[in-house]
């Protein structure tokens, strides 16, 4: 804590005023961009020669609100990427008595507030990967999978220590989504954490009183857009989900009110009358028979008003339109049959394709049938992410691996139950 | 058991300022130390007796997270200030605020332009004899020493468990086994004072009466 006091540049006797605190070190004149030592009696430790100052919309000595907290501008950085000299971006330091130093990033109409952390434990993250930390309740995960080396390019205003023009800093900048991230940032004698906070640029611009025309604001991406959707406010496809699951739910309650319509054995060629009373499920025809051959010897025909709807033997398979792909196995006993059937009356024809064989089959038929196999995985799959999100802060992450899973389960179910299990081992390793 | 909240404590006594008579509510058992709002008195507790041991001068008023008397909350623990020490460090300064916290039990919060370290005084083994031997980035057992300086008591406020003088200097350490931990070591005339806590996010103190 300290006051607001005024000194000479004493290279161009320029009036600098200096309102940073104690802790500041260092003061770039803007006007001679000599670098003065606050410690040691204003000595000029170095001039910033050949200065492009860069346009940007936010100035020392601004003061503005962010996250309910009044702060004030008192010096500027510019960095750019050490491989990609084109990569540039600025940090202006914060400050406000009451709650120290932070920094206002701008870079090409992004605007991020990002102030130090201390409660990350950094010799966990030095002994570990690096590919992912977690931070109060919150996975980050590194970007691009590599650290990057940044350069200071430019330097004006009050600092918190010395810096110079080539003072290389290698960052690891993990992100959580869109707007939250973490930079771990490791110079040539400190590591210090950094959590970042994308903001809204209307409203800093605004808070800055950073007049209209210099107001630059980056248009999100499609992708940006829906990320942003997602994480701010529950996605109308998360009610969606919850719908689905509501369904499912009520589906495998009800699932127990399938009903037998018909069950008759025959040892020759016979019809039976069975009639469908709902045409909201399916219709399970189930065939037994003691042996396989038994099984071959016979076939099934299910007619309405004399058009063939359906007809299976051990070979082929129609519906109404077309051959399907195939039957049951030549070792089969038994085979089961789900059909989508119109309510009303139907009649079923068995035909004993053996005349000579005195084997019988079993035929059962249910209506109101709903096949808990395909069901019951999407229902635990939806199940877990809706628990996982209610013990989450963000969803955005659960929902895309919840969508991934769930196709994942319609191309192979193997592939699923393995991916589920990678990456339940993966965020077991991860959470240590 | 249910906590009792530090902001319903009840006073401890009341003292009169031997200096202007001005009623003074004790709110810590083990209080030394109190200045009378009033006259600026310091004054000295000791057992059941009261001693003038001078006038203070008044602190310059500097914006705050803390007022005293005013309770506030940390992760959802409360807290009631009663006390604040200032220590100079040249161009500027830093101040250490008594806190009592639930149970009646002492704490420290220092603040630092941003940096809040929440503490309290405890007696654990330390892996060296000597405090003058602390190397600032050298690793001492567990510990690793991230900064040693010396400060200056420039000004008191409120109620404080132990006596203090003004101008005094002493020295410090600051000692960390890795994320927000923190020891500070105190050292003056050859004894050392030990505190245990950690570094605390400041938009994490709210006010209990904001």
């Amino acid at each position: 804590m300290s006051r607001v006091y005024s000194i000479k540049c004493p290279n161009c006797a320029a009036p600098l005023k200096l309102i940073g605190g104690g802790r500041v070190e260092t003061v770039t004149c803007e006007y001679c961009h000599s670098v003065i030592d606050l410690n040691d009696n204003y000595k000029i430790l170095y001039r910033f020669r050949n200065v492009k100052v860069p346009k940007v919309p936010f100035k020392i000595g601004m003061q503005g609100k962010i996250e309910g907290v009044e702060w004030t501008i008192i010096g500027w950085i510019v960095y750019r990427e050490e491989e990609d000299r084109d990569s540039k971006w600025s940090e202006f330091l914060l400050f406000s008595p009451l709650y120290g130093y932070a920094w206002l990033i701008y870079e090409d109409g992004v605007i991020s507030f990002s102030r130090r952390v201390r409660d990350l434990d950094l010799r966990v993250w030095q002994k570990g990967n690096k590919r992912s930390i977690f931070y109060n309740e919150t996975h980050y995960f590194l970007e691009d999978g590599e650290s990057y080396r940044t350069v200071i390019d430019f330097v004006q205003g009050e600092l918190t220590w010395i810096a110079k023009r080539g003072d290389k800093i290698e960052c690891w900048d993990y992100r959580a989504d869109s707007k939250n991230s973490i930079t771990i940032e490791q110079s040539y004698d400190e590591l210090e954490v950094y959590l970042t906070k994308r903001l809204n640029a209307r409203e800093v611009y605004s808070s800055f009183s950073v007049d209209e025309k210099e107001q630059i604001i980056k248009k999100p991406t499609a992708i940006e857009r829906l990320n942003e959707e997602l994480e701010t406010k529950k996605p109308p496809s998360f009610y969606g989900i919850v719908a689905i699951f509501i369904f499912l739910l009520a589906t495998i309650i009800y699932s127990g009110a399938n009903r037998i319509i018909l069950s008759e054995s025959f040892n020759n060629s016979g019809t039976a009358i069975f009639r469908v009373t709902s045409s909201a499920f399916l219709t399970e025809i189930e065939i037994k028979a003691d042996s396989h051959k038994a099984l071959n010897d016979y076939s099934l025909t299910v007619e309405r008003g004399g058009k063939k709807i359906f007809y299976i033997d051990s070979g082929k398979v129609y519906d109404s339109k077309k051959r399907l792909n195939s039957s049951w196995s030549n070792s089969a006993i038994g085979a089961k049959i789900y059909l989508k059937l119109d309510r009303g009356q139907y009649l079923l024809k068995v035909r004993k394709l053996d005349p000579l064989s005195t084997s019988r089959i079993y035929v059962k038929i249910e209506d109101r049938v709903i096949r808990l196999d395909y069901i019951a995985p999407l229902f635990v799959i939806i199940l877990i992410f809706l628990i996982m999100a209610f013990f989450s802060k963000r969803v955005s992450h659960l929902f895309f691996i919840a969508i991934g899973l769930l196709i994942l389960w319609s191309v192979s179910p193997f592939l699923f139950l393995l991916s589920l299990v990678i990456f339940w081992l993966y965020y077991k390793e991860d959470k240590k | 058991m249910k906590r009792e909240a530090i902001y319903k404590s009840h006073i401890e006594k009341t003292i009169n300022c031997p200096q202007c008579g001005y009623p003074l509510p004790i709110y810590f058992k083990w209080t030394k130390l109190v200045q009378c709002p009033a006259c600026k008195s310091s004054i000295f507790l000791e057992d059941e007796s009261v001693k003038l041991i001078g006038k203070s001068s008044t602190l310059s008023p500097e914006p705050s997270l803390l007022t005293i008397g005013e309770p506030i909350i940390i992760e959802n623990k409360s807290f009631l200030p009663l006390g604040k020490i200032r220590y100079s460090y040249g161009r500027g300064f830093w101040e250490e605020w008594f806190l009592k916290g639930e149970s009646n039990r002492e704490f420290w919060l220092s603040i630092d332009e941003g940096d809040f370290a929440l503490e309290r005084p405890l007696n654990i083994p330390l892996p060296f004899k000597d405090f003058r031997e602390l190397q600032v980035g050298r690793e001492y057992g567990k510990y690793i020493v991230t900064e040693k300086n010396s400060a200056e008591c420039v000004g008191f406020e409120g109620e404080l468990p132990r006596e203090i003088k003004i101008g005094e200097v002493y020295e410090y350490a600051h000692l960390s086994k890795g994320g927000a931990s923190l020891v500070t070591v105190e050292y003056q005339n050859g004894n050392m004072r030990i505190f245990v806590g950690e570094w605390i996010d400041p938009f994490k103190i709210k006010r209990v009466y904001s």
